[in-house]
């Protein structure tokens, strides 16, 4: 008569435990041998962290306080609404630099002249409709960074000089409101390689140095630059990864935000060459403070399908371009989009 | 002879092995980078980001006031918002999208309509011209793009009738712009001269 063994050799009570575990065993090995999608075996096995929440960036064609206070207002509803502490960096475009009248301030994209004193009054607005409308938040935050560029002919030192004056009188006035606790000012500009020499960018950049109190956000391009070439565009082929650099991150306040917006990749690839050029030549890899797409735009007016990287997939883009080399390895703190 | 492991041996060197192994792999399914990042700063950066939380801390310490004001009035008088051909203007376009060569602005039918003529970045063959109508909060509004009909490389506005623009690229004879009906057309002889 045959027992009541298992195959195994033991009583067959025994049999189900032992045959989980070979399981349990098999399942394993299959499950760590197997092929990964996305990843060569020779590769590390790693996962990027989730883009942050992505903030919208304006192109301004207004100065009025109302409409600074109610976009203000709308990220602040925002933020109330997501559980947490949100993090922003806001970048409210106020136009190419200008001179009127002895005063310093932009041209609008409306094409209307908007003195410094204006646009501090908006960026002051659009700080107050955040602090506001966060209402029982108190933890969110936003850095607006009020940004012009070096377009024009009015890219001089002295205009740089009169924005951080003016950045620094939001800063004042933010802090004396009280809404220091979650909102910051900053300057910024989009420098682009296309716009203006190097010699008259970076003077514009020396004189933002010369009376700044808080930083200066690029959000500019590094058009023509490696791995596409050496820098620099048809209208001024004379930019250099060091003048990129420079604006960027060599001058005391610069930061780079850079615009993210081509969806093959390339402009990742491009400031992750830049920050390795400051690690190798300059002492230290740059630091950059987050990313810019033009996803927003692109729905509102269209765009080359090529440019119109979502938020999440400029910001994923680079920080994947910059972690995968120890030199370059870093966090990557902003995501803002872009919008007409 | 040497001894075969016993079956309980050869369970519990199993049990040892799977749970190594769980142990092993589990480790790279969590978010975890290639690379520590480096989050050293330059000493006046840190000094920068220092004194913005400097300055979060101290406001902090006053609690939040909850009472908000009504919402500002628009400041008073703006400029004169010029009208017609801008040769100089910056557009709200990034390099790397579109080069505009000039624009156009003005008001129709209630609303201020802005028309910027250039070339895809990408292609500086396709002449574009986009419009772009301001919403009644001043920011920019609804556009639309129309590339040129021709591929003669970055169009410019060299004349206004109205709302017709006439355009010129360097490739190709002048044309014409509805700025209204969004068509493109042929200029009458003469037109293309500035």
């Amino acid at each position: 008569m045959p027992s009541s063994r298992s195959l195994w050799g033991k009583p067959a009570a025994q049999a189900p435990r032992r045959t989980l575990l070979l399981a349990l065993f098999l399942a394993t090995i299959l499950t760590v041998t197997l092929p990964r999608s996305g990843a060569a075996p020779h590769e590390t096995a790693y996962a990027a962290p989730t883009a942050p929440l992505w903030s919208t960036s304006y192109y301004m064609a207004t100065v009025s306080g109302t409409t600074l206070y109610n976009l203000g207002c709308e990220l602040g509803r925002r933020d109330l609404s997501v559980p947490g502490a949100q993090d922003n960096i806001v970048v409210l475009d106020f136009g190419m630099p200008a001179f009127r009248n002895g005063a310093y301030g932009t041209i609008l994209f409306n094409n209307t002249f908007a003195a410094t004193e204006e646009i501090a009054a908006a960026a002051q607005q659009f700080g107050k409709g955040y602090y506001y409308c966060t209402g029982s938040d108190l933890a969110s935050y936003v850095r607006i960074a009020i940004g012009t560029s070096n377009y024009g002919r009015q890219v001089t030192y002295s205009h740089g000089r009169a924005w951080a004056q003016m950045v620094n009188q939001v800063a004042v006035w933010l802090y004396n409101s009280g809404y220091s606790s979650q909102v910051h000012a900053a300057g910024a500009s989009d420098m682009e390689m296309s716009w203006n020499s190097p010699p008259t960018t970076r003077a514009w950049v020396d004189g933002y140095s010369s009376a700044n109190w808080l930083n200066l956000y690029n959000y500019g391009d590094a058009a023509g630059c490696p791995p596409y070439g050496s820098c620099g565009t048809s209208s001024y082929p004379e930019w250099t990864q060091d003048d990129v650099w420079y604006i960027s991150w060599g001058a005391k306040p610069a930061w780079p935000l850079p615009e993210i917006y081509l969806t093959n990749g390339g402009n990742a690839q491009q400031w992750y060459r830049l920050s390795l050029y400051a690690y190798l030549a300059r002492g230290g890899r740059m630091h950059i403070a987050g990313t810019l797409t033009q996803y927003q735009a692109c729905q509102q007016v269209g765009c080359h399908p090529a440019t119109a990287n979502t938020p999440q997939q400029g910001w994923s883009q680079l920080w994947d371009a910059l972690n995968a080399d120890p030199r370059t390895a870093q966090s990557l703190r902003w995501s803002s989009d872009i919008r007409w | 002879m040497r001894a075969l492991p016993t079956r309980r041996t050869v369970w519990a060197l199993l049990t040892v092995l799977t749970v190594a192994v769980l142990a092993v792999f589990s480790l790279p399914l969590t978010q975890v980078t290639a690379f520590p990042p480096d989050t050293s700063l330059p000493p006046e950066k840190q000094a920068l980001e220092e004194r913005y939380a400097r300055d979060r801390a101290t406001a902090r310490q006053t609690p939040k006031d909850h009472q908000q004001g009504p919402p500002p009035q628009t400041p008073g008088q703006r400029p004169l918002r010029p009208r017609g051909l801008i040769e100089h203007g910056q557009a709200p376009f990034s390099s790397q999208d579109v080069v505009v060569r000039n624009q156009w602005q003005d008001e129709v039918n209630g609303a201020w309509v802005h028309v910027y003529a250039g070339a895809l970045a990408g292609d500086p063959e396709q002449g574009m011209v986009v419009v772009v109508t301001e919403s009644a909060d001043g920011m920019l509004g609804t556009a639309h793009r129309y590339p040129t009909p021709n591929q003669s490389g970055a169009v410019r506005i060299v004349k206004a009738e109205g709302t017709t623009l006439v355009l010129v690229a360097p490739g190709g004879p002048p044309f014409t712009f509805d700025v209204q009906s969004g068509t493109f057309g042929q200029a009458v002889p003469g037109n293309g001269n500035r």
